[in-house]
């Protein structure tokens, strides 16, 4: 991986880190305890016992982890449990308790073990099939964790089934609130009466709100003469949307996107979207409109996402250099000069002649301005003034240009054949400036 | 009030320019060798004003390596407890917010191991996991800072260290090598394989191998 690519993610890591660090208030309250805690020790002469940095600083990191309470137990079918062996239920339930109060319930032809067991809880890792997991909150410290594949469901005290065949993944939350983290899912908190699948396969997450039932949920529901009323149903298909605060389900009804965003409703035309889908299998108009929703609705990173996918999966089309010239100007957006002018020359080399070229041309000198490159600013502009005399950056070109060339500026042939066409300027050659004829 | 705190000298960082962006006005005037002489006889304003000149900076070192973590305030009490009782060791004064630096990556590095021993343990609460910083202002950023450091958290601790104060806080190698306490070399060498391993997992997370995808440096040539 490129080292530019690289300082320039970690230059957004870095922003977005100071954004987060500037609403932590917490610099004030160690500043308090640090000089409480010196105070103390000033008076009882720790000061003049201070060991050496490497010494003092694993020594405190060591006392740190100390845990002194000493782990919960379990039993099966009366017999202690033992941590880290597999055990499967075959044809009838089977029971695990915990010291704790905390059980486990396998469901027949289940796999689970108890990989880990700590003070304040323990971590299941289910093979296979279902299990109803009911943890006894006791304290603010409890801690229990179920793995099951490649999720994780993080658990302080609750009820709720789960499942997982090697493809699929379910959870029935049943009382309290779990955060389930794994593919696709990325990461979300899961409240009672919600029911959580996901096929990989598909990459399909469904979550389900159950309806609030008067009496009698479950049987009434399961045999009851009446047609049980539709759950109500999220599909969601990207990992960004669970983090997303959660629409209403009708308004994931058959919407067109295509609709909303040409109507300049991006951010509903982003809500509605199936996202994945169009990434993977969208034509380059769509691309393009979806690409251009998420940057005029705030979403840089999935308009980047949108547009990158187009230029993969559809080179060499039209809508491929202008996402070269909307990613221009994303990074323009962004303070990535530097960036910009790339993708300009990108849309440059590969638009056919007409008004987004001129646009593409045009920013391009801008780009190269505010990077600093003035080299490369002054050949875009004279080749902009080449081209398009009377074009909206005209005036701005020529100021460049007569900046540095108040004579006659050397003629020399211009450059012909670039690596990504006649109109590559990128990088700036140490040779003086050319006006191409 | 800003009229009744006196104009304090600037503070100069270790190539001697001045630091017009970090000053503070604090109640203890000095450049950092001069802070340290007063550490070391005891002033009693001189802890504070340690804490008030390298805190902020401290902060975000500890962020970079760790992520946005509620563990933060910890280290950073824990980095400097350890500074102002091991100051002796400090053999360069004019040194002091390198030799800071070098304590706090330490410090953050100990959690790092700390949290792969207590592997099992280091779910929480859902109420306790620390929710990405809500006001921040793009839920893009958001989303893609997590995934980041979900990436930065599956690799080796030598390698993600560095990683972390290369690429993210943007510091030089020499500095880099310094806050490890390893030499030029060996830094170089590590971050060579950190960016490998960071491009093989980023590759594997659809988020990332889209945005690194989207960076016009990727795969490009520029010369």
């Amino acid at each position: 991986m490129d080292e530019r690519a690289l300082l320039e993610l970690g230059r957004e890591v870095a922003a977005e880190q100071d954004a987060a660090l500037e609403e932590r208030d917490d610099l004030r309250a160690v500043r308090a305890r640090l000089l409480r805690r010196r105070a103390r020790r000033w008076h009882v002469g720790r000061w003049v016992a201070a060991a050496t940095l490497a010494a003092a600083a694993a020594g405190a990191l060591i006392s740190w982890g100390t845990r002194p309470a000493p782990p919960i137990g379990f039993e099966v079918a009366g017999e202690p449990g033992r941590e880290g062996a597999w055990m499967a239920a075959d044809e009838t339930p089977r029971e695990l308790r915990f010291s704790d109060g905390s059980r486990v319930e396998l469901a027949p032809g289940a796999g689970l073990r108890v990989s880990a067991l700590g003070p304040e809880g323990a971590r299941l890792d289910l093979q296979r099939g279902s299990a109803r997991v009911e943890v006894r909150h006791r304290s603010e410290d409890t801690r229990w964790a179920v793995h099951a594949g490649p999720f994780e469901v993080r658990v302080v005290g609750t009820a709720f089934d789960v499942s997982w065949d090697g493809e699929r993944f379910a959870l029935a939350l049943e009382e309290g609130r779990v955060r389930i983290s794994g593919p696709t899912l990325n990461e979300r908190v899961v409240d009672a009466g919600e029911t959580v699948r996901v096929a990989l396969s598909e990459r399909r997450v469904e979550i389900v709100q159950a309806e609030p039932a008067p009496a009698e949920p479950r049987t009434a529901n399961a045999r009851g003469a009446e047609p049980e009323p539709a759950p109500r149903v999220e599909e969601r298909t990207d990992a960004e949307r669970a983090e997303a605060p959660r629409p209403t389900p009708r308004r994931r009804a058959r919407i067109d996107w295509r609709r909303l965003a040409r109507e300049g409703r991006h951010a509903d035309a982003l809500e509605v979207a199936d996202w994945d889908r169009v990434l993977a299998t969208g034509g380059p108009e769509d691309l393009v409109l979806l690409g251009n929703a998420a940057r005029l609705g705030g979403a840089p990173a999935r308009a980047r996402a949108a547009l990158t996918a187009l230029r993969m999966r559809h080179p060499g089309t039209p809508q491929a250099a202008e996402a070269a010239f909307l990613l221009g100007r994303l990074a323009l957006g962004a303070g990535r000069a530097a960036d910009a002018a790339a993708w300009f020359e990108r849309a440059v080399a590969e638009s056919p002649d007409g008004p987004q070229r001129m646009v593409a041309a045009g920013r391009r000198i801008e780009a190269y301005e505010r990077a600093g490159n003035e080299i490369a600013a002054r050949r875009a502009a004279r080749s902009y003034l080449a081209r398009h005399p009377e074009g909206p950056h005209a005036a701005e070109a020529r100021r460049l240009v007569a900046e540095t060339t108040p004579l006659a500026a050397p003629t020399r042939p211009a450059r012909s054949a670039g690596r990504q066409g006649p109109e590559r300027l990128a990088p700036a050659p140490l040779a003086p400036p050319s006006l191409p004829e | 009030m800003g009229a009744s705190v006196p104009e304090m000298p600037k503070p100069v960082d270790d190539a001697g320019r001045r630091r017009g962006a970090d000053v503070h006005r604090l109640g203890f005037a000095g450049d950092d060798a001069a802070l340290v002489a007063a550490l070391r006889r005891g002033d009693p304003g001189a802890p504070a004003s340690l804490y008030d000149r390298h805190a902020p900076y401290l902060r975000r070192v500890i962020a970079r390596v760790l992520g946005v973590d509620d563990e933060i305030p910890e280290v950073l009490q824990e980095t400097f407890a350890q500074a102002l009782a091991s100051l002796d060791g400090l053999d360069d004064p004019r040194r002091l917010r390198a030799w800071l630096v070098r304590v706090a990556v330490f410090t953050a590095r100990g959690v790092i191991r700390k949290r792969r021993r207590q592997r099992w343990l280091r779910f929480r609460a859902p109420e306790q996991v620390p929710e990405a910083p809500q006001a921040a202002r793009d839920p893009e950023a958001r989303l893609m800072l997590r995934r980041v450091y979900e990436v930065v958290e599956r690799m080796p601790e030598k390698e993600r260290v560095p990683f972390a104060l290369r690429y993210f806080e943007g510091m030089e190698l020499v500095d880099v090598a310094d806050a490890c306490a390893v030499s030029l070399a060996t830094i170089k060498r590590r971050l060579k394989k950190a960016r490998h391993r960071f491009a093989a997992l980023a590759e594997r997370d659809p988020l990332l191998r889209e945005r690194v995808r989207a960076s016009p440096h990727f795969g490009v040539d520029d010369g």
